[in-house]
């Protein structure tokens, strides 16, 4: 497991999972915005080397998310045969479906 | 047309507030000294003078107290040498009495050793008294320099001699080489010799004092008598008379006579190092103070470096800020176009406390008398490179248009020109074609908020197939929704900063904007205007743009 903690001052977490059979869990807490997109780039980054074959976000406790967080969940998506968001918060799961991204997350309606 | 935004006014106020603060800075660095410094150096210097001046005066006490206690000390020496010069004619005499002068020998043996060279006498004699007065018996050395004063001078000092019970000191007889008499008689009743020497002084009256010696560091001078006479001068320690300066005087018992010790320090009796003292204070005390004036000065202009810095920097944050709007002013539309049976408005709100450009924008294109495209769009994230992208989308967007392409096909046209996974952004975009006379709306979604219609105190939004974000997939598709616009309805299409707050579910946002857009009275700007105040109470920290669209009545 490899852990990417927020600064004192940035209010969001990531942390990644490496799971069984090439799949990768990284698990978001907080604020995703502009200010803390880096910090789960940066474990998108661990989580995709090697390329996985399953990603996962955990976003359950994320209690905002920007365009700037979707971004970087939209570029996570290209670095995986596969992307779900499971579980993930109300507010995150309004974010996607407001912008049509449900289908693409694995996030059925 | 409506005011872009009223904030370029409020940026150029706090432009020349920033240039007011330089102005007022520069007057400070301008100053010479700092008070702080001043108020420093005046303490340390008014410190080290009272310290100096503390110092001068212990010193002198210390001074003036071991000069007094030396020449105490010179005077017991003194007193305890005078029986030396006393005693030899004292017994001498009480010999030749007591042997009613039979015994003469007795003067010649305890006198003779003292008068040579290098003794205390020149000159000593027996003298005796008988019908005729005084006589001289015997004389040892020289010749008495008394002999040669006038007879009733004589007498009267040798009667003075007999009648004193201890020495009798005639002072100094004057001459080449002036000398100084004394006279012992017997203490017996009736006696009847006196026994008289005399001494010389040094040369010039001045004694030299061996530098090892306990008197070294002092000079002195011995007179007869009780006050500093220059005649009655037995000796000195230098030439230069009176003694000046700090001085001690202590009287010592010489016969019936006294002696007169002055003295004075010659340098500093307490060592160079406390002479030296009050002028090390002062120079430790004025190189500490001038040292932390230098100190202070040096902190308080860093201080003031920092304080120009700092102004300098909410200038230039002021001015990037400015900068950044005006940036994002030109790369949008200032006004709309006119266009005939309908109303346009729009509204562009910076988000607070940034400074970068953000990625929101709005497009109006006519296509033919008929028809309108609008755009409402926003570029994820801010920045320039935002900006730059949100440019190019907008134009691209206008030469979709030009070309006469459907909302669907701009679209899916214009998700192909942006790959988040490349360039970090992606948009959602709200692309509406207007058909003016028919009074419908024809619109693709790709990720963006759906608009909402705003028909008396109702708000309904406009459903529509939301596609995927511009960017995200390359071979996206959208689907299009046409919708009839009934003749009151009020369109608003917008960015999600209009309602959307941290830690606020969207629906409290809708409610106030429902609160606010209740009232269709007035005209369509005003709308806008109530509509922006309202969700902007508690600005957003997000930039915002609204696009609103009604038919003329």
């Amino acid at each position: 497991m490899a852990a990417i903690d927020d600064e004192s001052f940035v209010n969001a977490t990531a942390e990644v999972h490496f799971g069984d059979e090439g799949s990768v869990v990284i698990r978001v807490t907080g604020e995703v915005d502009i200010a803390t997109a880096d910090i789960i780039r940066q474990a998108v980054a661990v989580a995709t080397e090697p390329r996985p074959a399953r990603l996962v976000f955990d976003l359950l406790a994320v209690d905002f998310i920007d365009s700037s967080g979707l971004a970087v969940l939209l570029e996570a998506a290209k670095t995986a045969d596969s992307v779900r968001i499971d579980p993930a918060s109300n507010i995150v799961r309004r974010v996607i479906e407001a912008t049509g991204l449900s289908e693409m997350f694995g996030m059925g309606i | 047309m409506a005011p872009l935004t009223s904030d370029s006014a409020g940026e150029d106020a706090a432009l020349a507030e920033a240039d007011g603060e330089m102005s007022d800075s520069g007057g400070r660095r301008r100053r010479l000294v700092h008070l702080t410094t001043i108020i420093v150096v005046a303490t340390g210097v008014l410190l080290t003078v009272v310290l100096g001046v503390a110092v001068v005066t212990a010193r002198d006490n210390n001074e003036e107290r071991l000069l007094r206690q030396r020449t105490r000390e010179t005077a017991a020496v003194l007193t305890a040498a005078l029986p030396g010069i006393q005693t030899p004619l004292a017994s001498s005499v009480e010999v030749v009495e007591e042997s009613a002068g039979a015994d003469q020998q007795a003067f010649l043996r305890l006198l003779t050793p003292l008068v040579e060279a290098g003794q205390p006498y020149v000159s000593a004699s027996l003298w005796r008294t008988d019908s005729e007065g005084l006589q001289p018996l015997l004389v040892i050395g020289d010749a008495p320099m008394l002999a040669s004063r006038p007879p009733a001078e004589i007498q009267a000092f040798l009667e003075r001699s007999t009648a004193a019970t201890g020495l009798a000191v005639i002072g100094l007889l004057e001459g080449d080489n002036p000398r100084l008499g004394y006279a012992f008689a017997s203490t017996r009743e009736a006696s009847e010799f006196v026994a008289y020497a005399e001494a010389t002084l040094p040369a010039n009256r001045t004694s030299v004092v061996p530098s090892n010696s306990a008197f070294a560091g002092l000079h002195f001078a011995v007179y007869l008598g009780d006050h500093e006479d220059p005649t009655q001068l037995l000796t000195a320690s230098t030439p230069d008379l009176p003694l000046s300066g700090a001085l001690a005087s202590e009287r010592v018992a010489f016969g019936d006579t006294s002696l007169l010790l002055v003295m004075t320090p010659d340098g500093a009796l307490g060592g160079a190092l406390l002479k030296m003292l009050p002028w090390l204070v002062v120079a430790f005390g004025l190189v500490t103070t001038f040292g932390s004036a230098t100190l202070i000065e040096w902190l308080l202009r860093r201080r003031d470096d920092a304080v120009r810095l700092s102004e300098e920097n909410a200038r230039l944050y002021a001015n990037q800020r400015s900068v950044a709007q005006t940036l994002q002013h030109s790369l949008l539309p200032d006004r709309v176009p006119d266009v005939a049976g309908l109303e346009l408005a729009f509204r562009y709100l910076p988000g607070v406390g940034g400074v970068d450009i953000g990625g929101d924008w709005y497009d109006v294109i006519p296509l033919d008398d008929d028809r309108l495209m609008f755009v409402v769009g926003d570029v994820s994230g801010r920045g320039l490179h935002a900006g730059t992208v949100m440019a190019s989308l907008r134009y691209s967007i206008r030469a979709f248009a030009s070309q006469g392409d459907m909302p669907a096909t701009v679209l899916a046209k214009l998700t192909r020109l942006l790959d988040v996974a490349h360039d970090r952004h992606f948009a959602t975009v709200l692309c509406v074609v207007v058909d003016i006379a028919g009074r419908t709306i024809t619109v693709a979604n790709a990720g963006h908020p759906n608009p909402i219609m705003i028909l008396g105190d109702a708000i309904h939004p406009v459903e529509t197939k939301v596609g995927v974000p511009i960017g995200v997939t390359r071979d996206a598709t959208y689907e299009t929704v046409t919708e009839a616009i009934p003749p009151q309805a009020t369109l608003l299409a917008f960015t999600d900063g209009l309602f959307e707050r941290r830690g606020e579910s969207v629906d409290d946002g809708l409610e106030r904007l429902r609160e606010s857009a209740r009232s269709t009275t007035g005209s369509l700007d005003e709308l806008l205007t109530r509509i922006v105040d309202a969700q902007m109470h508690g600005s957003s920290d997000d930039d915002t743009a609204i696009l609103g669209l009604r038919w003329q009545q």
